[in-house]
């Protein structure tokens, strides 16, 4: 059995990073780094999903290897591409010289532009794969990422096979946009990371912002968790939290009263009509927010 | 892949009964997720298996977890898995589960359970309302074993009872009529139309636009990059053939008489106007508003909201004829184009005047590219347009179609994609 860490050594050094991580998300990277098995992370916008990838990266001391994905994302950009404008000036240099060439020359290692999958297989050190927001890119993507994923293999027909010498730890993220394919979540250990409760969050804002007092990220984050029940548009995120957050420092606020929280109502909402409802009710969101700690 | 469960654990763990046959417990258990609509796939199956090498089992929490994180692929199938993993390995009652803020509550011992059956998408929050809400149509109830040291067999009968498959429920709300609609089916309804779509991409036009993905190589623009490179090609372009889009012009009768269709087809037109370049949308009962702008909002309740505090004559009179004419006045000029399609929303009860508006229809023939009548009052086999502003209206029509259920709309976007 390879050796890795444990349960506990997970959350102790992502918690160094400043990465408060709960037990069953840090469970399942527990697994998936046992197992060598890819990651799946689903969640709403903003509660830290590629986070997750870039902490552990750093944690355990691999480099991070991302692949945004984007609508039109093919395999040539994820891949490898020749490098033609380099072999047609060594086809010339050669002509120019009188030599002769062959074919094989000019599709060597040389001429590769490695893409970021081709990388994270030929790596010669562990890395951690990112394949970030992977339903934002198209389903044939997906289809081709199963040869990957389930192999850690690519086939390059001028040069052969490349297996990979370590297999990297592959985190995925989803902000389903759409459905994966079944096929890819097959492959993949599941975690849903949803909103953080008003105790982690406040742990979260404490480690992300340095310089903030201990009674304002209770409030904050006790004002958080009644704000998401509501029924906005785009409801805030962690990452929204923590800009919020950061704007109250940087005012020097102590608490937050009604008028402030008008004040810095964008960092927290990016629709008109989220602002708007926020204002209708966000006295009945104070009001609430006095008894979330005492539950 | 080893399915070795190392054997120091199984003396101390709470769920003892098990040990001998753990495999098998979790096999069968994937079964029972399986019965209850959670995609298990023989693939995760061993992935769970597996995974128990790495694992502390004698700690109900990580075994929980373990299952969880390996056999789930969708949080919307948490809850039922909850439910079903406490009911299942009851025998080690004393252990709890983690009370993280994914898992939710641990789950109480009951002896049924009951069948989630809402259709695949519906949001895992919503789908304890409408299970108390439709309880006889939608769910059924599986007597589950809670005693663990049950015959296997005699468990495998009682849950294997028939389902009433997710389709049928979802096919049966598309072909209800929108006057019968309960309102404790809004949610699942709205979730219905955010799926009827005008896919751009099927309508390919004539001309083209770059594409990386292109099949067709454009060729002009490879030699003229290839000159910066001495007129060597290294690179090939390729184009693509660029998307049509429908162009739509909806006109709706906001009328008394068409109450009760009105809501959901300005539902229906929201939801089309979202995602469709340039359409316009006017209301129309005694006169004529457009409404537009106010359908550009992120919420279908702004939307109505605002719409019942600016259109005044919502349930009042109709004079489609002119309306018609103050469309064909006021807007009329910039929208009459060959390349717009013009959808009339109304029963064709009028009460104006018939020579206008058989004049405004023969503008609207001559101005747009097809026009589209959807009348609800079609839904009934005997129904002739006999009324006065129908049947004047009828010789300038292209195509007559009900509106009555989602199923007809669907019909309507099908023409629309291949006019």
């Amino acid at each position: 059995m390879k050796k890795t860490l444990s349960i506990e050594q997970i959350k102790e050094t992502m918690r160094k990073d400043s990465y408060i991580c709960y037990d069953q998300l840090a469970f399942v990277i527990y697994l998936s780094l046992a197992m060598e098995k890819p990651l799946l992370l689903e969640g709403e916008p903003g509660v830290g999903k590629t986070e997750v990838a870039k902490v552990l990266a750093n944690v355990l001391g691999r480099k991070l290897i991302r692949l945004q994905c984007y609508e039109g994302l093919d395999a040539a950009a994820t891949l490898y591409e020749w490098n033609y404008a380099k072999q047609l000036l060594k086809i010339k240099s050669v002509e120019v010289c009188g030599q002769t060439y062959h074919l094989e020359d000019i599709f060597t290692d040389e001429f590769l532009i490695p893409r970021p999958l081709l990388m994270a297989v030929r790596s010669q050190e562990e890395v951690v794969l990112l394949i970030d927001e992977v339903d934002s890119a198209d389903a044939e993507f997906e289809s081709f990422l199963l040869e990957v994923l389930s192999d850690f293999q690519v086939t390059i027909p001028e040069m052969g096979t490349i297996k990979a010498i370590h297999k990297p730890l592959v985190i995925i993220t989803s902000n389903r946009v759409r459905e994966l394919h079944d096929a890819l979540k097959r492959r993949c250990l599941y975690h849903f990371i949803d909103y953080p409760t008003p105790e982690r969050e406040m742990e979260i804002i404490m480690a992300k912002i340095p310089g903030i007092t201990g009674q304002l990220a209770k409030k904050i984050a006790s004002i958080m968790a009644p704000l998401r029940e509501q029924d906005f548009f785009k409801r805030p995120g962690v990452a929204e939290t923590l800009d919020w957050s950061q704007a109250l420092t940087i005012l020097e606020k102590e608490d937050v009263d009604e008028k402030v929280m008008d004040l810095t109502c964008g960092c927290l909402f990016k629709f008109k009509e989220d602002v708007k409802h926020f204002q209708d009710t966000k006295t009945e969101v104070l009001e609430k927010a006095k008894t979330v700690f005492e539950e | 892949m080893s399915h070795y469960i190392p054997a120091q654990f199984l003396t101390e763990i709470d769920f003892k009964a098990y040990a001998h046959n753990l495999i098998e417990r979790i096999l069968l258990f994937s079964d029972l997720l399986r019965k209850n609509r959670v995609p298990v796939h023989t693939a995760k199956e061993l992935d769970a298996i597996a995974a128990l090498q790495y694992v502390d089992i004698s700690k109900l929490s990580e075994f929980y977890m373990t299952l969880k994180a390996t056999m789930l692929v969708s949080n919307k199938h948490f809850p039922i898995f909850d439910q079903l993993f406490a009911q299942f390995w009851s025998g080690g009652g004393n252990a709890s589960m983690p009370g993280d803020d994914a898992s939710g509550e641990p789950v109480k011992e009951q002896n049924t359970i009951e069948k989630q059956s809402c259709p695949e998408e519906s949001a895992q929050e919503r789908q304890g309302s409408v299970n108390d809400q439709n309880e006889s149509q939608e769910s059924e109830k599986i007597q589950l074993q809670s005693d663990n040291k049950s015959d296997d067999k005699e468990q495998d009968n009682s849950s294997e009872e028939t389902l009433l498959p997710t389709y049928s429920l979802t096919e049966a709300l598309r072909e209800k009529d929108f006057e019968d609609i309960h309102p404790s089916e809004f949610v699942e309804f709205e979730e219905l139309f955010k799926w009827l779509r005008i896919n751009d991409k099927e309508k390919l036009g004539r001309r083209f636009k770059p594409s990386k993905t292109g099949r067709i190589i454009d060729l002009p623009k490879s030699i003229r990059q290839s000159r910066q490179q001495g007129g060597e090609i290294i690179k090939i372009f390729t184009k693509d053939r660029k998307p049509r889009h429908s162009k739509l012009v909806l006109i709706a009768d906001v009328s008394a008489s068409m109450d009760i269709y009105s809501t959901f087809l300005i539902k229906f037109i929201y939801e089309l106007q979202k995602y469709l370049r340039d359409a316009e949308t006017f209301v129309f009962g005694t006169q004529l508003k457009r409404i537009t702008d106010i359908l550009c909002h992120r919420s279908i309740g702004t939307v109505l909201s605002l719409l019942s505090q600016s259109v005044l004559f919502w349930s009042g009179g109709t004079n489609i004829g002119g309306s018609f004419r103050d469309f064909n006045s006021s807007h009329g000029g910039k929208l009459r184009k060959r390349n717009r399609i013009l959808v009339i929303l109304s029963d064709g009860w009028d009460t104006g005047d018939i020579e206008t508006l058989k004049k405004q229809m023969a503008i609207f023939k001559k101005g747009f590219k097809k026009i589209i009548w959807l009348n609800p009052n079609l839904k009934y086999d005997s129904y002739q347009p006999l009324c006065m502003g129908m049947a004047a209206a009828m010789p300038y029509i292209d195509y007559f179609l009900p509106c009555h259920n989602l199923k007809t709309l669907e019909a309507f976007i099908e023409i629309v994609k291949k006019i």
